[in-house]
């Protein structure tokens, strides 16, 4: 054994190839040699060693490359990116800001490398009101949406004091399974929010316009109404009851269309006046007289004893949800049909709940998932001479559940429905 | 009698509250822009029907904090008379006792509410 170690030419032959790769030189060949020994298998296994060191120094070397080249394009993008990208460790300290990220918050790099998120850049809301730091740094737009924010458009401050509206989004950053910090993406959103408020401003004005002469032509028609039999020829007298309650079907259209718009995009402004909804329904049913009488429906209002009917709610979207539930049950009745409104209190939950029920055409069992659909109509009336614009249940929907009332039905095709709706009596917090 | 001062440049709207309020025994004045609305509130008013829209640089916002700012002037009840949907809120926190959507209400309701409101006062 001892003799085989020391056979010198094996060492004299591999040795300057071992040092060389000692220093990261793997281009020296092993020099086998011509004659047979018993050596040769080391000789061809070094040889066979090199070569697969050779093959996968290119392999990294390649993916190296490869790693680089992502690298740039990813750096690229993220800073001719028009969106402010920032990246923070797992304490929420900046470890890159992109230059659109700068140029949003007037920051240069040396303002922010290794400060914390929060402390660099202060959020608020529309109102001032600074997000503490313990909500941050998940400052996702959406989930401030769901904590409450809604409506409030959310600021970044400048470091000069100045602020920006900012809708943003937030991913965390995972290696090998553990977390280790945040990406925030945010935009400035000025530009969206003035359009925002210019089709808002234009949505008031056109509603403002379109209501002037409809109010003009309702009193019109109301004052024709109470003039005598001498002042006013009795056969003239259905037409204008038809023109007055085609006016009135007008304005509740502009005041669905307008909802409509509104609470799709949650801008609904409530305001909270103690009123009696017994005496809101009595109104409704007032205005609703003409169509029940066309149809000779008989309308009755029930209160159960004892019952509370006072909401602390906007009076008029209420009006609106129950107008809408009160006209569909007549608009829906048969002729000689009956509709019964009826409120009972439910004090335990400190609701005001209500029911509608006709006997009238009932909903198909086909349509019931899609009633509260915009535009829906059910199949058995979008054929009929009864019209509607599918709006109605829409808006009542959306309204009760801005609420957070309840709302349901029950309905049998032929025979009738009946509306369940709950309202809190009293609304702290829209 | 009690006399209800009609703030709205609409000339065909106010002879409407006007023949409506006059035929339930109401004394009526009318103003068509703050300013004159101001020189008739300095005579006793028992009620005030105000529109939001006004010529003359001062809107019904306007005349609405001015009459609740006024210690003289306070206690008489203001119904903001609209067709601007989204401004009850900014009406009530002033001072609104009431606000009226014109297209929703009939002059009936209207006449009601007046009466409601000089009753409560």
């Amino acid at each position: 054994m001892a003799q085989a170690i020391n056979q010198p030419q094996v060492v004299v032959d591999l040795y300057p190839l071992f040092a060389a790769a000692s220093l990261g030189d793997f281009s020296k060949d092993v020099n086998i040699p011509q004659q047979e020994n018993e050596f040769i298998p080391l000789y061809v296994g070094v040889q066979v060693m090199v070569d697969v060191i050779r093959e996968k120094i290119a392999e990294l070397e390649q993916a190296n490359r490869d790693v680089s080249l992502q690298l740039n394009k990813t750096f690229s993008q993220l800073t001719s990116i028009g969106e402010g990208i920032v990246t923070l460790d797992e304490e929420g300290v900046i470890r890159f800001l992109n230059p659109a990220g700068e140029k949003l918050l007037g920051l240069s790099d040396g303002e922010y490398l290794g400060r914390k998120w929060v402390d660099a850049v202060p959020l608020e809301t529309e109102t001032g009101e600074v997000i503490e730091s313990q909500l941050r740094p998940f400052e996702d737009s959406a989930a401030f949406s769901s904590e409450g924010f809604i409506g409030n458009h959310l600021y970044y401050r400048r470091k000069d004091e100045s602020r920006f509206p900012v809708t943003t989004t937030v991913s965390p950053l995972f290696f090998e399974g553990n977390r280790t910090g945040h990406i925030i993406a945010f935009r400035d959103i000025s530009r969206e929010l003035q359009l925002e408020q210019l089709k808002d401003d234009f949505l008031s004005i056109a509603a403002h316009e379109l209501r002037t002469p409809l109010s003009t032509m309702r009193w019109t028609m109301e004052s024709l109404m109470k003039l005598s039999q001498e002042d006013l020829p009795e056969a003239v007298r259905p037409k204008i009851k038809d023109l007055y309650n085609n006016n009135l079907i007008l304005i509740s259209l502009v005041n669905d269309i307008l909802s409509v718009s509104r609470l799709s995009e949650q801008k609904i402004e409530d305001s909270k006046i103690i009123f009696d909804a017994k005496e809101s329904i009595e109104e409704i049913v007032k205005e609703l007289e003409m169509d029940a009488q066309q149809k000779k429906v008989q309308v009755k209002i029930e209160v159960k004893e004892g019952s509370a009917t006072q909401l602390q709610m906007d009076k008029r979207h209420v009006g609106q949800v129950l107008r809408n539930l009160i006209s569909n049950a007549i608009k829906y009745s048969f002729e000689n049909g009956e509709v019964l409104i009826s409120i009972n209190q439910d004090t335990q939950n400190r609701q005001l709940c209500f029911e509608v029920i006709d006997k009238g055409m009932g909903i198909p069992q086909a349509d019931k998932p899609h009633i509260y659909k915009r535009f829906f109509r059910g199949s058995n009336v979008s054929n009929s001479q009864i019209l509607g614009t599918g709006l109605g249940l829409f808006v009542v929907k959306s309204y009760v559940d801005h609420w957070r009332g309840r709302l349901s039905f029950t309905s049998e095709e032929g025979k009738g429905t009946t509306f369940h709706l709950c309202l809190p009596q009293k609304i702290d917090a829209t | 009698m009690k006399k209800i001062l009609i703030v709205e440049d609409n000339p065909e709207t106010s002879n409407f509250y006007q023949q409506a309020l006059q035929a339930s025994g109401y004394t009526v004045v009318c103003a068509n822009n703050v300013s004159t609305a101001k020189q008739l509130l300095q005579e006793p008013t028992d009620l005030v029907l105000l529109d939001i829209m006004l010529p003359g640089g001062k809107n019904g916002f306007d005349l609405l904090q001015d009459i609740k700012k006024d210690e003289k002037l306070k206690s008489i009840p203001v119904i903001m008379m609209t067709n601007l949907d989204s401004e009850e809120k900014t009406a009530r926190a002033i001072g609104a006792d009431d606000y009226i959507l014109k297209t929703d209400t009939s002059l009936d309701q209207i006449v009601e509410r007046v009466k409601k409101l000089i009753l409560e006062k």
